[in-house]
């Protein structure tokens, strides 16, 4: 019965690990297609909104795989933002921090005395997936830019790393969509109806699309800026293109405890995840879909900012640009790099690639970046050879460190300080259909709401006699027939609560009564062997498994982007 | 019948959300942005149409004016509350250098409190500054009837009743 046990956890560990490595993609925002024909999928979002009262800062990342010619994003605004750029760092660390943690302690007791019991050391048995790309750079005041210079409905328009950018007023749409279509940007008709909302005086659009010869690669998350008295995610423009139950992840910094001012608020049945680690995000999304009208959001952690400080700027990391600039060799310089900790990803490696190209003709053997950088002392002997190719021409180390610094450490220092300044952080997940997307959540907080702790613990007897069971720290104790995780089948939610800005939440729909009322009792099995403990396999024993939650599967590596925006695809070549 | 006895529980409404007497308060009067933004006298009881937020949803917009020193650093807390049952709609707060007159201040009314209705129902809207150790410096409330901008009336219902 025990190896039953045993083969049945490993099996979820095993999906726990996949789970991580595939769910890499998320987004906010909404894309617009290419065209009404071939609608653009969006498969999740991701957001982090700083608020202080009065000004919002939205980190949103964007995930894309297209055309670069077509890639184009709308934001609509309360007011003139400035922008910046973000780093996708930012959202890596983030989620490694932040994800829920089941911790299960296997406790076994001994025919013939004594008793073995184990716990997991609290870290994820799930590998985190790192994040495709990851983009820094200079910060760029979207203020500063004339009007007059523009006219029409733009309010700004300029270029800041890989973007060119335009703010436009919103106040007449049929002038707004002109200046979209007279720029090469299409809105598919129902992403103009889905625009409406957002048409008004005194709203802006933040309209984004790739400079000419950046590839859909460079596209990095974006820091927004602005004056607003609440964090409010557009969904409703989402729509155009989302697929089904797509995944929006949500992280608030502020004062107190975020909560979801227009949606419902559920709380997760943990039966469920504790028989099957690895289908938590199904049962995620599950319990937002058994809120009215299938608006909820669940609360995945919410307390100390502390768990991020320091995670993304530490003393020594990234070292002192004087003293990068005076590597005056490739190998020098990558080594400082890899002393220092810098991470080498996609944005790293695409300023590398301006400064220390890869050869052709190793490109042409299959190289990749990650093995030219990582092995350069190696190929470096034979990089000046004109046998093999052009030489390379005279290393920058000083222009490359102002690049590095602008877009990597910079912004990742800059987001690492929004974690000193705001005490508390709330991370939200929701899973919406297009049909469902018609509301657009608005966040504010409650001070009075308990914080919800990353780390869920149960633990696992198996007595000396008789079936194992299940002792959760949330008060449930579940039978395990024959070792194995009952079959029954609970609701995904164990409550669905409405939130308000003060006070208790109002629960409208209280699972845990039927749910407690379906659960046999717990034959405790023999627990009077005083026979020596046994180690535990490795098979057997706790773990503690960081969840991701529910994003759709399939098309992750399809596309994606992020927050409460619309991705505009820039027209295709139109006809002279 | 109905109405003068609505009127005389609004007109209660400002005066019972007031400071207890005695506290050496400064005097804060509210408004509303008028024409060109400027400072606008509300009646305690008086219909407010909603208006259009930049990105999609509908506001009361208040401001205040102070009657004591000004230049203070603050917090203003703004809070709305729906008259018949006491429901919250908003709290909100955020660090502020209190001024003579204050900027138009949204009160941020829809997409409302999911199953709560801010329409044709009389909220009481307070604004109160607190000092940098937590002294409220002046407070003051008014309760008013928001009302759906016609042009918009069915996409108003349709965020603002819960």
């Amino acid at each position: 019965m025990n190896r039953t046990w045993k083969n049945a956890l490993a099996v979820s560990l095993a999906g726990i690990t996949l789970l991580s490595q595939l769910d890499a993609a998320r987004a906010c925002g909404c894309f617009a297609p290419p065209s009404p024909q071939t609608p653009v999928v969006q498969a999740g979002e991701r957001i982090l909104f700083a608020h202080d009262g009065t000004t919002v800062t939205a980190y949103i990342q964007i995930q894309y795989q297209g055309s670069a010619a077509e890639f184009g994003w709308l934001v609509p605004l309360p007011s003139v933002p400035t922008l910046e750029l973000g780093t996708d760092e930012l959202f890596t660390t983030l989620g490694a921090n932040t994800n829920p943690s089941y911790q299960l302690t296997t406790t076994r007791q001994f025919c013939g005395g004594g008793s073995a019991s184990s716990r997991s050391s609290g870290i994820g048995c799930g590998a985190l997936a790192t994040d495709a790309s990851s983009f820094g750079g200079a910060a760029s005041d979207l203020g500063s830019f004339s009007a007059a210079d523009a006219g029409g409905p733009v309010v700004v328009q300029a270029s800041i790393g890989p973007y060119d950018y335009a703010v436009l007023k919103a106040d007449d749409r049929t002038e707004m969509l002109a200046w979209l279509n007279d720029n090469r940007y299409y809105v598919p008709d129902a992403t103009g109806e889905a625009v409406t909302p957002y048409i008004r005086p005194g709203s802006y659009f933040l309209a984004l699309k790739l400079r000419a010869g950046e590839s859909a690669g460079d596209v990095v998350p974006v820091v927004l800026r602005y004056a607003s008295d609440l964090p409010m995610i557009p969904i409703t423009l989402t729509q155009v293109g989302a697929i089904p139950d797509m995944g929006v992840l949500v992280w608030l910094l502020g004062e107190a405890r975020a909560i979801p001012r227009n949606y419902h608020h559920v709380v997760l049945d943990e039966l469920p995840v504790w028989r099957d680690i690895s289908g938590y995000a199904r049962q995620a999304v599950k319990a937002v879909k058994e809120a009215p009208f299938r608006h909820a959001f669940l609360t995945e952690y919410a307390g100390s900012s502390a768990v991020m400080r320091g995670r993304l700027d530490y003393p020594g990391r990234y070292g002192r640009d004087d003293e990068l600039k005076q590597m005056s060799t490739p190998s020098l310089y990558l080594a400082y790099l890899r002393s220092h900790g810098y991470s080498f990803d996609s944005t790293l490696y695409a300023l590398l690639e301006r400064f220390i190209p890869v050869p052709a003709w190793l490109i042409a053997q299959g190289l990749t970046p990650a093995a030219f950088y990582g092995s350069y002392d190696y190929y470096a002997p034979v990089l000046g050879d004109t046998d093999l190719g052009t030489p390379p021409a005279p290393f920058d180390p000083v222009a490359l460190t102002d690049a590095i610094f602008a877009r990597i450490v910079k912004p990742t220092r800059a987001a690492s300080a929004l974690f000193d300044r705001h005490p508390y952080l709330t991370r939200l997940y929701t899973a919406l259909s297009p049909e469902d997307m018609n509301v657009d959540p608005v966040f504010s907080e409650n001070p009075e709401l308990p914080p919800v702790p990353l780390v869920h613990g149960a633990t696992l007897t198996i007595p000396c006699e008789g079936d194992a069971w299940l002792a959760t720290d949330s008060g449930f104790e579940l039978q395990y027939p024959n070792s194995q995780p009952p079959t029954t089948r609970w609701p995904a939610a164990l409550r669905v609560e409405r939130v308000r800005e003060a006070g208790v939440p109002e629960v409208l729909v209280d699972n845990e009564p039927a749910i407690r009322a379906a659960l046999t009792p717990v034959d405790y099995g023999s627990m009077t062997g005083q026979g020596p403990p046994q180690s535990r396999s490795a098979a057997a024993g706790g773990c503690a498994c960081n969840v991701r939650s529910g994003f759709p599967r399939g098309s992750l590596e399809t596309l994606l982007l992020v927050a409460g925006a619309i991705l505009l695809s820039r027209r295709r070549r139109r006809a002279a | 019948m109905r109405l003068p006895l609505l009127l005389l529980f609004l007109g209660c409404a400002g005066a019972c959300h007031e400071a207890p007497p005695g506290a050496a308060l400064a005097a804060l009067a509210l408004g509303t942005r008028g024409p060109d933004d400027a400072f606008s006298m509300l009646t305690d009881g008086q219909d407010v149409t909603l208006e259009a937020g930049a990105q999609g949803g509908f506001h009361v917009w208040l401001r205040y004016r102070y009657e004591g020193e000004p230049g203070a650093s603050a917090r203003l807390l703004r809070t709305a509350h729906r008259l018949s049952d006491d429901a919250i709609v908003l709290r909100t707060s955020a660090a502020v250098t209190v001024a003579r007159e204050s900027p138009p201040l949204a009160m941020f009314m829809c997409p409302s409190p999911i199953g709560l209705s801010v329409i044709d129902e009389p909220i009481v809207f307070r604004l109160q500054l607190n000092g940098e150790g937590g002294d409220e410096l002046a407070s003051q409330s008014i309760t008013l009837v928001p009302r759906c901008p016609e042009s918009e009336r069915a996409f108003c219902l349709r965020i603002c009743t819960g």
